[in-house]
């Protein structure tokens, strides 16, 4: 089991960069803006990319039309630039970690050296994780896949980085785009070659903790034609983040024949009992697929974050082109999210897939927010859109706000959403065959999410799973 | 020697830039019955859909000749006043169209030469009758709410009143019991007559029992890799597709 | 002819219908008479016909001649109504002292299906009105609000504002429809709302043709348990019409059920939006609310914006909609073809089929027959 885990680890490698120890002090200015591109070594014209999304985002408003309300968010207040915890500043053992932390990696069952590496405990070299990163490298290398931070990618890349970045997620496209622009400091970059099959699920798995989580991430995944990959974003263990802003930004590419697979778990930090604290997850994720016949599918399992504004998207203008999006959103406490995507049908005969899951429980609020624009020229467009609603508990929320806009006759779209709270009949049934409340509700919980749970890599949905029992765990019943 | 009255030659046909049909050829005299005999997922119902000339189907390569008229170019309708007629497998609901209006509209513009407007009602009521399809039926929606043997016996009726000179029936057995399963044959086999060809499309062998087949063709992966007598049908069942599959790769 | 002053293209509410050149004739406003009749219906038969006495309104305060009703007194007051409107920009048209009160009494049984003008007033247009209709408890009525009859139906350029509200009491059960078949260049607004009690029923049907701007809003609070409201329209748009239309319902009490349906048939350059929303409060336990529109596209320059909300505060309840847009179905034209029926007669078929399925829901056979052909052809 720990061999396994330990296979999926090459991607640790190269994301920790080697910077001094000067903190930037809060606050945006142009100056923080280039010490974070010196910091990175960035060439002069990525300096300017940077500024020129700073003058723009002084320009642009908080956008406000979300079903969400949280507390005003203190941009000069916050820390643009932390520096990577040492493994010396961290608990020396789990011992000194707080204990419903490591109940939570224990329920998940994630074994003892992740809970370790997760809390920031320093590892004993247990596993040699040097060489088993360097096979992955090498196999990587093989086939001519590129797969480094972005920071290296800027570097070693600049023409692809040029090609692009932002070409997908323009810097004005929104308040927080603008604002990732300007202070993205982590994120990956990964490249797959025409014709090539990554051999390996690209996951950030550990990424995320090794250097100090990442508030502004930035990544660019780019599939050239007839190529194939499978991207992994999160993880399910409960991650702890003074960070509270998390600006990310995640732009996909696929160019004709090709295919990208984008599976996010989320399980930040969602506030105590009351709401208080917990991370706002404001994210811009879009997928052009490019090329004809080619196919981008999102997955997610949002279950944390106080907060979360998120609609990955794709752009299909590429003829016969999917776009899929899967989707389970669970709020519960004072949680709130507000979520969905959009699906934009340019090119002839595309195809695009819907399938959102939200469960409410406890006094949050869970919103489901999807477009679908058929262009005029977008002929023989086909869409089917499916939202369900979950309620548990009388004072959760449930909303659904879908839009379709349809400008070609020969588009079928068909939508269809539900709310409900758990069936009585199904309860009823499993509780004739001896199973008690709480946990036929988390079965049939489990089987409302099936749909989407399939979409993820066979770890994932185990995970997933048992994600899913905690947080309805005291919820239910 | 009776004529040929249908004739597909080298036909490719694909779907959604998935060629399915690949190279297939097919002749049949005036007076036979052929069966065509196939998987799910062998290419039958693209083949029947086709060669009624359905839209969303692109014919690639080869040509349809019904009663020495070439009609690959021709639209539905066009084919089925030529006198070539579809029964489907699955016949689709049309909801706000009355069975009965629909029927008299289809006459009319199929033989409505022939058969005065006044007399059109009067056929489709005797016909109706002799399958056992009841009056309110005709003042039903379109095969809406219909179970699948009362819309096989529709189907059948419709062939009926067309008259066609070809007919191909797409899987007519699936869905029935036995009884609606004989009753549908013998209407079928009623049909055969000198100048008309019958094409049957199936998966099993139950409905050849029923009507007897000429020749019979094995499907498989859009091509037809065998054809024989009557025989050749329980041939099949007996050693099942892979072993043909197995032939025609071999 | 007056330039009205509309929601524009970038108004929230309205993105995408913008209502241009839309005339009106002002109509005069004289004295308003305050005095009310005293308010004891008890007395009342309920076998009795209706005798509307008009007092307080747009022209002179008037007793209306006798239709075909017996005596039955009903008081039409003007009185302020409405909090919520005093922003509307249509409610804005007809000052709220301007609304007519008509107060059905207890029992009331139509037995005949009633015009508007009965209703409300002989001397009030039905084209510009703003009422509000009490129904008390147990009463049947049914109101037929005809526009397609009007003189000015046929004037060019012509348009037409109903607001109307329904007061709705216990055990009643209330039926209104709304047609128009207008010919091109007219323009309506409807701001139509009804608050259902215990037991009752409301079902709203309205059919759209013609008009060249439109918009309708329809919103309905059920607000008694058992209550039902039942909310079908249909819209063929032509030419280059834009209608825009607002489907709402709010539960907010135990047991209610609402069930909408909107179709729409689009031909030409027309555009239609939608705009739907079931909301459900806190108290809304066991509800069940159904919504659903449904679009037939048949042209490539018209253009469908549908936007259905739910919005649930509350877990035990049913709750769905759907949305479909397509044009004609190709598997059904291959079907109509295949056995013989030319291409445009196909399509035909399925266009009247379409609106046979949204017109056989009026239980009005009059109103039906107008837009349904002798041979079920949909007009």
């Amino acid at each position: 089991m720990v061999t396994e885990y330990q296979k999926k680890d090459y991607s640790q490698f190269g994301f920790v960069t080697d910077i001094g120890e000067d903190r930037i002090p809060n606050g945006l200015d142009e100056n923080v803006v280039r010490m974070i591109s010196a910091k990175k070594n960035e060439p002069e014209w990525m300096v300017e990319w940077r500024l020129k999304a700073y003058r723009k985002w002084l320009t642009m408003k908080e956008p406000s039309w979300a079903h969400v309300s949280y507390e005003p968010i203190d941009f000069e207040g916050i820390c643009y630039y932390s520096a990577p915890k040492k493994p010396e500043d961290g608990p020396k053992s789990l011992d000194e970690v707080d204990p419903k932390l490591v109940e939570a990696y224990q329920k998940l069952g994630i074994p003892l050296d992740e809970q370790k590496r997760l809390a920031g405990v320093a590892v004993d070299a247990v596993f040699d994780s040097v060489s088993i990163v360097t096979t992955h490298k090498e196999t990587l290398a093989e086939h001519g896949v590129i797969f480094c931070p972005i920071s290296e990618a800027i570097r070693e890349y600049p023409d692809l980085i040029k090609k692009y970045l932002g070409s997908v997620v323009p810097m004005a496209d929104n308040f927080y785009s603008a604002l990732n622009c300007a202070v993205f400091s982590d994120g990956s970059f990964v490249y797959i070659p025409k014709g090539v099959k990554c051999p390996l699920d690209l996951s950030t798995y550990f990424r995320i903790n090794a250097g100090g989580t990442g508030q502004f991430e930035r990544t660019l995944i780019i599939a050239d034609e007839g190529a194939e990959v499978t991207y992994l974003e999160g993880c399910t263990a409960p991650m702890r983040d003074e960070n509270q802003l998390h600006a990310a930004v995640v732009e996909l590419v696929a160019m004709e024949g090709a295919e990208i697979k984008y599976t996010t778990v989320q399980n930040w930090y969602a506030g105590d009992e009351n709401g208080k604290g917990g991370v706002y997850n404001f994210v811009t994720k879009r997928g052009a697929c490019r090329g004809d016949h080619s196919k981008i599918s999102w997955t997610q399992v949002e279950t944390g974050s106080a907060v979360t504004w998120k609609y990955p998207s794709c752009i299909l203008e590429g003829d016969y082109s999917i776009g899929e999006f899967y989707s389970v959103a669970i709020t519960n406490d004072y949680m709130q999210a507000d979520t969905g995507t959009k699906m934009l049908h340019l090119g002839k005969n595309t195809r695009s897939r819907i399938v959102s899951k939200g469960i409410s429980t406890g006094h949050s609020q869970n919103s489901y927010r999807g477009q679908v624009f058929i262009g005029p020229k977008a002929e023989n467009a086909r869409n089917h859109t499916q939202c369900d609603s979950l309620l548990i508990g009388g004072a959760c929320e449930a909303n659904t706000y879908p839009v379709i806009n349809v400008k070609n006759k020969t588009a079928v779209v068909e939508h269809e959403a539900t709310a409900s709270k758990v069936s009585a009949d199904q309860l009823f049934y499993l509780q004739s065959r001896g199973i008690d409340e709480e946990q036929a509700i988390k079965l049939i919980i489990n089987g409302y999410c099936e749909e989407v749970f399939k979409q993820l890599p066979m770890e994932f949905a185990v995970e997933a799973n048992r994600l899913l029992d905690l947080k309805l765990e005291g919820s239910v019943g | 020697m009776s004529k040929t009255i249908f004739e597909v030659k080298n036909l490719e046909v694909s779907v959604e830039d998935k060629k399915i049909v690949n190279d297939l050829s097919l002749s049949i005299k005036a007076g036979e019955v052929h069966a065509i005999m196939g998987r799910n997922g062998s290419g039958k119902t693209t083949l029947a859909n086709s060669l009624m000339g359905h839209p969303a189907y692109t014919v690639l390569a080869g040509k349809v000749i019904l009663d020495g008229e070439d009609i690959t170019e021709c639209s539905p309708d066009e084919r089925a006043k030529k006198r070539l007629f579809l029964g489907f497998q699955y016949p689709v609901a049309v909801p706000g169209v009355s069975l009965g209006n629909f029927l008299r509209t289809s006459l009319g513009f199929v033989r409505g030469e022939e058969i005065p407007k006044k007399e059109l009602r009067k056929l489709i009521k005797s016909e109706a009758t002799a399958l056992n399809v009841p009056d309110d039926f005709l003042s039903r929606s379109l095969n809406e709410g219909f179970s699948g043997g009362e819309k096989k016996r529709i189907e059948t009726l419709q062939m009926q009143l067309l008259q066609p000179k070809v007919a191909i029936m797409d899987e007519t057995d699936s869905g029935l019991d036995i009884d609606a399963l004989k009753l549908v044959a013998e209407k079928i086999n009623s049909l055969r007559s000198p100048d008309r060809g019958i094409l049957l499309i199936t998966h099993y062998q139950r409905l050849l029992e029923y009507i007897k087949p000429d020749q019979v063709h094995v499907m498989i992966k859009g091509k037809i890799v065998k054809s024989g007598g009557a025989s050749l049908a329980l041939d099949l069942e007996s050693r099942g597709y892979d072993e043909f599959a197995g032939a025609s790769n071999g | 002819m007056v330039e009205l002053q509309l929601p524009t293209a970038k108004d929230e509410n309205y993105r995408y219908v913008s209502l241009r050149d839309v005339a009106w004739t002002k109509q005069d406003s004289t004295t308003v008479l305050k005095e009310v009749l005293p308010e004891d219906w008890s007395s009342i038969d309920a076998d009795q016909g209706l005798r509307v006495l008009l007092q307080g309104a747009y022209a002179k305060p008037q007793v209306l001649e006798d239709k075909d009703f017996k005596g039955v007194q009903l008081s039409v007051e003007a009185r302020p109504v409405f909090e919520k409107f005093k922003d509307d920009f249509f409610c804005g048209l007809i000052g709220e002292e301007k609304t007519l009160v008509v107060k059905v009494p207890r029992g009331f049984n139509s037995k005949k299906v009633l015009r508007l003008s009965d209703v409300v007033a002989s001397g009030v247009p039905t084209t510009i009105h703003r009422c509000v209709i009490e129904v008390a408890e147990q009463v049947d009525l049914v109101i037929h609000n005809d526009l397609s009859n009007e003189k000015k139906a046929n004037d060019h350029k012509s348009s037409f504002v109903s607001i109307l509200h329904f007061e709705i009491a216990d055990e009643s059960r209330v039926k209104f429809f709304i047609d128009q078949s207008l010919t091109t260049s007219t323009a309506f607004a409807f701001r139509h709302s009804a608050v259902v009690g215990k037991n009752s029923t409301l079902s709203y049907w309205g059919y759209h043709k013609g008009a060249s701007r439109g918009q309708h809003r329809v919103e309905c609070i059920v607000a008694g348990e058992g209550g039902h409201s039942e909310v079908k329209l249909g819209v063929r748009a032509q030419n280059k019409d834009a209608i825009d239309i607002w489907a709402q319902n709010y539960h907010n009490v135990k047991n209610t059920t609402s069930d909408t349906k909107v179709w729409n048939v689009l031909e030409d350059e027309a555009i239609v939006v939608f705009n739907g929303n079931i909301d459900i409060g806190i108290e809304g336990l066991y509800t069940q609310a159904y919504q659903s529109n449904k679009n037939l596209l048949l042209s490539d320059k018209a253009q469908v914006h549908s936007m259905p909300k739910l919005e649930i505060s509350t877990d035990d309840v049913k709750c769905s909609h759907g949305a479909t847009i397509a044009s004609l179905d190709s598997d059904q034209l291959f079907y109509l073809q295949s056995r013989g029926i030319d291409g445009p007669t196909s399509e035909k078929i399925l266009v009247d089929a379409f609106g046979y399925t949204v017109l056989s829901e009026i239980p009005l056979g009059s109103v039906r027959n107008r837009y349904l052909g002798d041979e079920g052809d949909f007009l």
